[in-house]
């Protein structure tokens, strides 16, 4: 099949990508360097909660809630301080975002076969100042199924499109370069892996058996972040949140190992914001792990720090991530 | 509390949820009593658990997980003790009760996420729990930057043709739409926008 786009990755965004194109009748191929068994990435494992503003379930519960105030809130924890640069085109898309999820995200997702729990949770409460960090309001929306449930509409849509000739799954197609042409990106190039029957999320071999090459009209990078790269994480660490931990437990399976990024930077395109990450003070160590230095994300009852730091800022739970993350030592 | 207000994320921690099973989740999360499986599994096998029904016992234990001692008990129990006098009103002056006050307000908290507020030493509500908390990490800010149509930008500013980003390499739209901080729940979503947008363009321009 000679396909029209190329996907990088089949996770959520990769699936979602492929949605669009299989349904307007593009032809794709879906290009993953793990196996059959991972399709949906980290959504798969995820708890399925979704930001929505003004929903039924909200209402049921008498909370008022409104793109105005969300969007308040959203500015107030973005804290866009780049405007003309790094933040420029972040900024425009956190205000159509807020949109989306006040108004279409969750009857789309609902005419794909998703619902949620009959009552929204409390995420991230907040930094104590009404214009500060956090969630006015409960805004969490848990769906039926957890990740499974918003992973599983765009999975079945792949597997249709594939019987209908319209999509093309090539697992064990690791991405190494992208073709660079005239100034546009028209292909990738990458070793063909070796065949692995893994479960879901256990880190697969990395033996090389061939090279490949595809080209299409398109290339849709959807390759996820770095969170199981833990030297990609300590280069970008933020100096305001001091330096890295000396040890650290991984809430992401292995293959969300963050390379893309710099082979999409060799090929032109412009990366930015990458001190910005959002990793949890909450972990505790699986006892059955899947993936290496699995890590759960727990949400707990009270803080004890060895010594008392409270400042100005909630270091507790539920309230905001990097505030308890900050003074921890 | 361990019942309504400790709780773990993602999809295999949560099998009622994930298997859609509404009767169980009824049964086990609102009226159930003792927590859920996969808490009680943490809390029998897992590592970073300390159970005991004093808080010497629990600070021993807690010790026992750190290369040196880090935790002084009396230091703790003042905490502690403090804590505890402030549930003797409805009202308090520490900020942590307040805060649980005010999601009882919310009947989603009330009924599903804390338990009636009680002293922490109080023995009917015993055993006590410690748990040592770990820096985990997961999700990347910033990323691939893009136009509203998740087409990457080059380093001069202007579109890189060709080339499209979407979902977290992409900073879940734009190179970093969260700023600095999440509201949560936004992830998914942020995949699903940038990831349809993605699509919807090169499919209209092909
Ligand atoms: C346990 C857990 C709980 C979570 N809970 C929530 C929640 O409740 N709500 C929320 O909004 N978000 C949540 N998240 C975050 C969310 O799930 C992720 O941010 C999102 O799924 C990322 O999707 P993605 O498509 O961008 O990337 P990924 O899912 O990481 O997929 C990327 C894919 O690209 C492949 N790939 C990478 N590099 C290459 C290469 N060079 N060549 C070929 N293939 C490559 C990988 O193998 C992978 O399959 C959670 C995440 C986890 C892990």
């Amino acid at each position: 099949m000679d396909a029209d786009v190329i996907v990088v990755g089949a996770g959520l965004a990769g699936l979602v990508a492929a949605h669009e194109l299989t349904t307007a009748g593009k032809k794709v191929a879906l290009l993953d360097q793990e196996n059959a068994a991972n399709l949906g990435g980290q959504a798969w494992w995820s708890f399925g909660g979704l930001f929505f503003v003004d929903s039924p379930e909200q209402r049921r519960a008498r909370i008022s809630d409104s793109v105005e105030l969300a969007w308040s809130d959203w500015r107030g924890s973005a804290g866009f301080d780049r405007l003309d640069d790094e933040d420029s085109w972040a900024v425009k898309w956190a205000r159509a975002y807020v949109e989306f999820a006040a108004g279409e995200k969750r009857s789309w997702l609902a005419g794909l076969g998703m619902s949620w729990l009959p009552f929204a949770g409390w995420a991230e409460r907040g930094d104590l100042r009404a214009g500060g960090h956090g969630n006015s309001v409960p805004r969490f929306h848990i769906t039926w199924g957890t990740g499974t449930g918003v992973a599983e509409p765009f999975i079945a849509s792949a597997r249709r499109a594939a019987s209908a000739g319209l999509l093309e799954f090539r697992h064990r197609h690791r991405v190494d370069e992208l073709v660079v042409e005239g100034g546009a990106v028209v292909g990738v190039r990458g070793k063909l892996l070796k065949n692995d029957d893994s479960a879901r999320g256990v880190s697969s071999n990395r033996e090389e058996i061939d090279d490949f090459e595809v080209r299409a009209q398109a290339v849709i990078v959807t390759t996820g972040g770095i969170g199981a790269n833990h030297d990609l994480v300590r280069q970008y660490w933020p100096e305001r949140l001091g330096t890295a931990p000396k040890s650290m437990i991984t809430g992401v399976p292995r293959y969300v190992d963050g390379r893309m990024l710099g082979i999409a930077e060799a090929a032109g395109a412009r990366l930015v914001n990458r001190d910005r990450m959002w990793h949890y003070t909450e972990g505790i160590r699986n006892w059955d792990p899947i993936w290496p230095a699995h890590g759960i994300r727990i949400l707990s009852c009270l803080y004890v720090y060895k010594r008392q730091t409270c400042g100005p800022r909630p270091t507790w739970p539920s309230t905001t991530t990097p505030g308890s993350s900050s003074p921890r030592r | 509390m361990i019942e309504k207000e400790f709780a773990l994320s993602g999809s295999e921690q949560n099998p009622d949820l994930t298997a859609k099973d509404r009767k169980a989740f009824l049964r086990d999360r609102l009226l159930g009593k003792g927590a859920p499986g996969p808490v009680e599994a943490f809390k029998q096998h897992g590592a970073d658990f300390v159970v005991a029904s004093d808080l010497d016992e629990l600070i021993a234990g807690m010790n026992k997980l750190t290369p040196a001692p880090l935790l002084d008990a009396a230091h703790v129990r003042a905490q502690i003790e403090a804590r505890d006098r402030q549930l003797a009103n409805k009202v308090t002056k520490d900020a942590q009760v307040q805060g649980i006050y005010n999601s009882r307000r919310y009947i989603g908290d009330k009924i599903g996420r804390t338990s009636a507020p009680h002293r922490l030493l109080d023995p009917a509500a015993g055993p006590l729990i410690g748990v040592k908390l770990h820096i985990l990490t997961r999700k990347t800010l910033g990323g691939i930057q893009t136009d509203l149509d998740s087409r990457a930008i080059g380093a001069d500013g202007s579109v890189l043709p060709g080339l499209y980003a979407a979902g977290e390499v992409a900073g879940f739209g734009g190179g970093g739409v969260h700023g600095y901080n999440a509201l949560e729940g936004t992830f998914l979503g942020g995949c699903i926008f940038s990831g349809r947008a993605a699509g919807r363009h090169a499919a209209r321009s092909l």
